[in-house]
């Protein structure tokens, strides 16, 4: 797999270096967060005969390849998106229950080289010549259902986005879908076409590749309780409980508005159990509103596309210069990405915080956790 | 919202071949109207399947000036119609700006559909083109612009070519900011079951306290020359050609395939507090809603009903109901041979013995399935069914098939004691929903 990928992001280096900058935010955020825990990611930038190379070469986790139909009709983005979720899947430790995950998928201009060989058939051949396979496999829901047929996932699947600003798109319905959902978990796929310069800046040719991204997130016990039935019990901090809520519902925890139904529920399969593992984040994705509306003059908006969420998951902590550790409900005093390292501890946890500020969502943090570099180490040797 | 407040619907707006309003698409329904015809606004020669439930006439809201209207694609005037409607309706068009909305938009062919308006309006049939790689995707004018100095035949997609431009910003963003909504957007698309999606996720929204109010429903124009040529040659659409209003039969024994339909809704969700603290009337209380997927086809329905009565049994469980709470079932039921006989096993799988007494019916018999807005034109249609406390029904259902054994409502509509109404929506890539809606009285 390694030889087939292309190293993104090319250049390690902190979010400073690419003019990525942000001023503090003159707005105090309030203390509620939603959040998740980020277990993993996976990204590469495939090239033209690299996707081809995929439709071949590309084993299914249980060894097989791919079915011949999906080869056949599958859109370049779904197969990028494939390669790197069952990279991160290999990565991964055994998740519990991964045939209960869903998966949503944000494509970026998805179906467009299909569709129009599709016009150009139409044109000249009229309604008969049209596939009844182009709107299944190249269209918005199409990526995310062909990764939950393919990896088995049964649980909620949607695509989100399909144009410019994707990211956020997939980022907001995943962390909302995450919390309230009763599953364990989700993935979290991105794709886009982009163009990069020549090999090595050689050629003044540049190169369309196509860029993929894939998270494995999973709900943290929360500090903030959710006005759902979707609630978790509180376990310990920093943990993950990728369970559900519906136990809670059994041991009548939570009561609905609707409580005094003379049709309640008289029992529940009591299937979904919060499983004895415990998983630890590499990182963690933190969703504040603003207190008010902002205009756009309050927050100048930091831009968040593929390239910097993966630049800020990628970049080694060492990198980023040391910090004093913020106030947990203010932003940092300047720059996007932080480091930190809480006073008094024995064995200091060093972790970074990347923010992006979006003046109609919030701020998008991003929390990467020590535990991080051990995984970045195996992304390491896997593109070497 | 306090963790005893359910999310309320408390204002609605959509466009469908059977009326522009709750009041009128409910009238015709209950009253068993077909909206299905001979496709009129597309050459439809050629194509397997020459039927539809066509949207021919978008109305204008009066608050959007006509010039401004008239450089809409219909796509974005729909969009724009249901939201301004729903907004109109739940009292809130003059605080708009001062209150955080989001919205959250079901658009299953965004972009595909502008490609496709863009090509019939600047290329000429039986013109050939090369096809660049799509690494830059919205200049798709420029990338295919060998034809924009031939004369274009008469597309039936766009009169002419400046009308058809590719957008840069995707449609919500677009919607947003003319609505001058000040919170977040999402686009999303999971096939016929977007509508159930949009809903479910707008209610999560509403629920952690991140919005005011939520914006949410799905809109589609799918009567394009691709996707019935799509959908045709997937052999999934009727050819009962001669027989429009006939033509689509869910659960008869001589149905054979769906129709295409079209249409939107959009809905205004929000805290029960804050509906109260307003004085908002409430249409419905959304009380449950599950999800899953086949994981099994891209097509076709999964033959194991357990992944799809799964997702009918999460939303029960969601909203702490058992399955005889249901009053009222309104189907997916597109009227395809496999997909009726499938749901069927999946609602006495998910139901158990209730299932043999709740009604059931499939309102796409009347208003076409207008794919990625179907879920939310039935949503609409279970708060009509709720308002006026009668039942749709399924029209052109003479004969039921025995694989489809429900306790079915044919051909008229039926009076019913009305309180808790469920509405399935399954769609391709797998994708199941169920959504649960309760009357508020």
């Amino acid at each position: 797999m390694a030889r087939n990928c292309r190293q993104f992001p090319p250049h390690m280096g902190s979010i400073e270096e690419k003019g990525v900058r942000c001023r503090a935010s003159p707005i105090r955020l309030p203390h509620s967060a939603i959040q998740v825990g980020i277990l993993g990611w996976s990204s590469y930038a495939f090239g033209l005969e690299q996707l081809q190379q995929l439709r071949t070469e590309l084993r299914l986790p249980d060894g097989q390849p791919l079915p011949h139909a999906f080869v056949r009709h599958a859109d370049e983005q779904t197969l990028a998106a494939l390669a790197v979720a069952l990279q991160l899947r290999e990565q991964l430790p055994p998740l519990p229950q991964p045939e209960r995950w869903g998966v949503l998928a944000a494509p970026e201009y998805f179906g467009k080289e299909a569709t129009l060989a599709a016009l150009q058939r139409y044109s000249l051949d009229g309604p008969g010549a049209i596939s009844p396979h182009l709107i299944p496999n190249h269209c918005l829901h199409s990526l995310s259902g062909s990764l939950s047929v393919l990896l088995g996932l049964h649980g909620p699947n949607y695509g989100v986005g399909g144009g410019p600003g994707q990211l956020v798109d997939l980022l907001l319905a995943g962390m909302l879908e995450t919390v309230q959902q009763p599953v364990p978990g989700f993935w979290l796929v991105a794709t886009g076409w982009r163009t990069l310069p020549g090999e090595l800046g050689l050629s003044n040719a540049t190169a369309p590749v196509c860029l993929a991204m894939a998270l494995a997130v999973c709900r943290m016990s929360s500090e903030e309780p959710q006005a759902s039935t979707s609630q978790l019990r509180s376990t310990e901090a920093g943990s993950l409980c990728p369970g559900s809520g519906e136990q809670q519902l059994a041991n009548g925890e939570e009561q609905s508005p609707g409580a005094d139904s003379p049709h309640r529920a008289r029992e529940f399969s009591g299937s979904e159990r919060c499983p004895s593992a415990r998983l630890s984040p590499r990182a963690v994705l933190r969703w504040q509103t603003w207190p008010r509306i902002l205009d756009e003059s309050e927050s100048p908006r930091t831009p968040l596309q593929m390239e910097t969420l993966l630049r800020a998951l990628h970049t080694p902590i060492a990198s980023v210069s040391m910090t004093a550790p913020p106030a947990e409900d203010d932003s940092p005093a300047a720059g996007t990405a932080t480091r930190h390292r809480p006073a008094g501890e024995r064995h200091p946890r060093e972790f970074m915080v990347y923010r992006w500020y979006l003046p109609e969502v919030g701020v998008l943090e991003l929390r990467k956790l020590h535990q991080a570099e051990q995984l970045l180490s195996v992304w390491r040797e896997e593109a070497a | 919202m306090s963790p005893r407040d359910e999310v309320w619907i408390t204002g609605v707006g959509l466009a469908s071949p059977l009326g522009c309003d709750l009041a009128q698409f409910t009238d015709s329904l209950l009253q068993g109207r077909c909206g299905i015809r001979r496709v009129s606004k597309m050459p439809a020669a050629g194509l397997p399947s020459q039927i539809a439930a066509e949207l021919t006439e978008i109305p204008r809201p009066e608050v959007i000036p006509l010039e401004e209207w008239q450089t809409l694609a219909p796509l974005e005037q729909l969009a724009l119609w249901c939201a301004v409607q729903a907004l109109q309706q739940a009292d809130l068009w003059h605080q708009r700006d001062r209150l955080r909305i989001g919205l959250v938009c079901g658009l299953g062919a965004e972009w595909p559909y502008f490609w496709e308006r863009h090509w019939f309006a600047t290329h000429s049939v039986g013109q050939k083109c090369e096809i660049p790689h799509p690494q830059e995707p919205a200049a798709i004018g420029k990338e295919t612009s060998c034809g924009s100095d031939i004369p274009t035949p008469a597309s039936p997609l766009a009169s002419d070519s400046a009308q058809a431009e590719v957008p840069r910003e995707p449609l919500v963003q677009r919607l947003a900011r003319r609505l001058g909504l000040r919170g977040p957007t999402i686009t999303l698309a999971a096939a016929c079951a977007t509508g159930n999606y949009a809903l479910g996720l707008a209610r999560n929204w509403i629920r952690t306290r991140r919005l005011d109010l939520c914006l949410a429903g799905a809109c589609d124009l799918p009567v394009t020359p691709l996707a019935m040529s799509c959908f045709g040659n997937l052999r999934a659409l009727s050819r009962r050609n001669d027989q429009p209003q006939a033509a689509c039969r869910p659960f008869d024994r001589r149905r054979d395939g769906f129709v295409m339909g079209e249409g939107g809704a959009m809905f205004v969700l929000e805290s029960s507090s804050s509906a109260r603290r307003r004085g908002a009337q409430p249409l419905a209380a959304i009380i449950g809603f599950g999800a899953t997927s086949d994981a099994s086809h891209l097509v076709i329905p999964n033959s194991d009903p357990a992944p799809a009565a799964e997702a009918m049994r999460r939303a029960l469980a969601d909203a702490q109901l058992a399955p005889d709470a249901i009053d009222y079932l309104n189907a997916h039921a597109p009227g395809t041979p496999v997909g009726d006989r499938c749901e069927t096993r999946v609602i006495h799988l998910a139901l158990g013995e209730a299932a043999t007494r709740i009604p059931v019916s499939s309102t796409k018999s009347m208003t076409g399935h207008a794919v990625t807005a179907a879920s939310a034109l039935e949503a609409a249609a279970c708060l009509g069914a709720l308002q006026r406390q009668t039942i749709p029904p399924t029209i052109n259902l003479d004969e039921p098939d025995p694989e489809c054994a429900l306790c079915h409502v044919p051909h008229q509509a039926r009076p019913a004691r009305l309180r808790i109404v469920a509405s399935n929506s399954f769609g391709f890539g797998g994708a199941n929903t169920t959504l649960l809606l309760r009357r508020v009285a």
